[in-house]
This record gives structure tokens, C-alpha cells and sequence, in this order.
């Protein structure tokens, strides 16, 4: 095997690339450090040097997945206007439209994915609700909403409506879903103190 | 011949993943042998063969259990 010297940070990054990508294909569970081997060309010690356990590469895989992410939602929040309502609204429908990561959802729906499916959850949630909560403290200062725990409630929130509308968690039939679905623009309403119906534009997201 | 019973088959097993977790982390992959596993836990060849085909399956399965 042709040893080439890469700068670490660039080897590492190679590496959770070319993981994202196995772990997506084949399932986490079925992945070997052999597969990422043959991938990259690169002997097993060299893994082994970077990431001590499969779980510690899922780690920065899931890692990198809700950074590049967050990037994009930070675009979707910087170029939306108008109080708070209106950029939720705008940020909540562009968010909604980011939908190439469907075949990445596809994947994590099948069992031997359901650990990575779960993190990767979790991750979404932390890694997002401060956006949210920015926009519930705008939304305090203009008088619409009243609470005093944005980050929290921007994380309850963000929680049950993505853990709740989760298929692959939740297997709910059309009808059992739709009723959860009507049910979260009044909950988030009365959750941020928001006045009735100024959430209802939620349900265009579920369309 | 007398089977060992499952669970000291199992047990060996994880005498030799931790074992080798302990020196794939302190020597480093490349340097540790199979003959410092067995040395390690005085057992021969036809122990590990027993539980792994190679110390590259051993390898895979010390990084991918935990």
C-alpha cells in the first residue's frame, strides 16, 4: 500500500466523508473499518489512529451531517424579513423545501440505521433550537409572543413535532397523523403565548 | 471431544477483544502482534483460532463493539 502523508485534518475529514457515505449506502451496523479501508486506500491502523471505535466515527459523522445543516438554515434565517411571525413562517416553508436530504431519511428508516437515526435526531434538535429561540426573543420584544424560556420551549417544541411526525419512529397510519399534525399550531401558540391561529401556516408545511 | 461450554467461549472472546483493545491503544494497530494477545492471556494459536480467523478480524471487531 502506497503510503501518502495528508494533513490530518484533511485525512480526517476524509474519512467521515467516505463514512457518511458507507454508514448511508450499506447501514451503520453493516459497515466495516475494512469498507472505509478500501475506500480510501488507507491501511486499518490509520483509522484506527483517528477514531478508536466505530461508534466514536459515527460520533463525527453525525457531527458533520447537522453542521453542513446548519449552514444551510442559517442561510434560510439571514434572508428572511419581517417580524417575527413573518420570518418563522419564511424560514419554517424555506426549511421545509430542503428536502435533498430525503434519500438520507430514506436510509435512516431502515433498522440497521435506527442508532445513527436517533443521534442524529437529538443532534438536529440542540444544534437548531437556538435559531428557533432567536426568533421566539424577536417575537417578545414585538409583544407577539410571551415566555420567558425561549431556548427550552424552542426545544420542546422542536422535539415532539420531530419525534411525533417521525414515521420511521412512529409508525401512525394517514388519518392518526394528520390528527397530531392539526393539533401542533394551537400547542405551539399556547407554548410561546402566541395569539390563535398566528401558527396555523404550520399545517402548509405538512402538505 | 468435550465442547467448552458457551460461556467460556464467550468469555474468551472478550478476554481477547479487551486484551488487544489495551494494546492496539497503547502500542499502536501496526505494532501489536498476535503474538503479544496470547502471550498477554497464555493462551496458544488454536485458542484465538477459535474465537477470531485473523487479527485483522480481530481488529475489526475490538473497533466496532463497545
Amino acid at each position: 500500500m502506497v503510503r501518502t502523508v495528508k494533513d490530518p485534518a484533511e485525512r480526517r475529514g476524509d474519512i467521515i466523508a467516505a463514512a457518511c457515505r458507507l454508514f448511508l449506502e450499506k447501514g451503520y451496523d453493516k459497515s466495516t473499518m475494512a469498507d472505509v479501508m478500501k475506500e480510501l486506500h488507507i491501511a486499518k491502523g490509520t483509522i484506527y489512529h483517528y477514531f478508536n471505535s466505530k461508534e466514536e466515527l459515527l460520533i463525527a459523522v453525525i457531527d458533520h451531517m447537522s453542521e453542513e445543516q446548519l449552514a444551510v438554515q442559517l442561510a434560510i434565517l439571514e434572508n428572511s424579513a419581517g417580524n417575527a411571525l413573518e420570518r418563522f413562517e419564511q424560514f419554517i416553508i424555506a426549511g421545509s423545501r430542503q428536502q435533498d436530504h430525503e434519500t438520507v431519511i430514506e436510509h435512516l428508516h431502515k433498522p440497521a440505521n435506527a442508532g445513527m437515526h436517533m443521534l442524529l435526531l437529538a443532534r438536529h434538535i440542540t444544534v437548531q433550537a437556538p435559531l428557533y429561540a432567536g426568533l421566539i426573543e424577536q417575537g417578545c420584544r414585538e409583544d407577539l409572543f410571551v415566555t420567558d424560556r425561549p431556548l427550552e420551549r424552542a426545544e420542546f417544541i422542536l422535539a415532539g413535532i420531530q419525534f411525533l411526525t417521525d414515521t420511521g419512529i412512529y409508525p401512525w397510519k394517514e388519518a392518526e397523523l394528520q390528527r397530531r399534525i392539526e393539533a401542533f399550531p394551537p400547542m405551539v401558540e399556547s407554548l410561546l403565548g402566541a395569539s390563535p391561529s398566528s401558527f396555523a401556516f404550520l399545517l402548509k408545511v405538512f402538505k | 471431544m468435550m465442547q467448552p461450554a458457551l460461556t467460556e467461549i464467550t468469555m474468551m472472546r472478550s478476554k481477547i477483544v479487551n486484551t488487544a483493545r489495551l494494546f492496539f491503544t497503547t502500542k499502536g494497530v501496526d505494532q501489536t502482534t498476535l503474538e503479544d494477545v496470547m502471550q498477554a492471556l497464555h493462551i496458544n494459536q488454536e485458542i484465538f483460532r477459535k474465537n477470531f480467523n485473523s487479527m485483522d478480524e480481530l481488529l475489526e471487531v475490538v473497533w466496532s463493539e463497545r
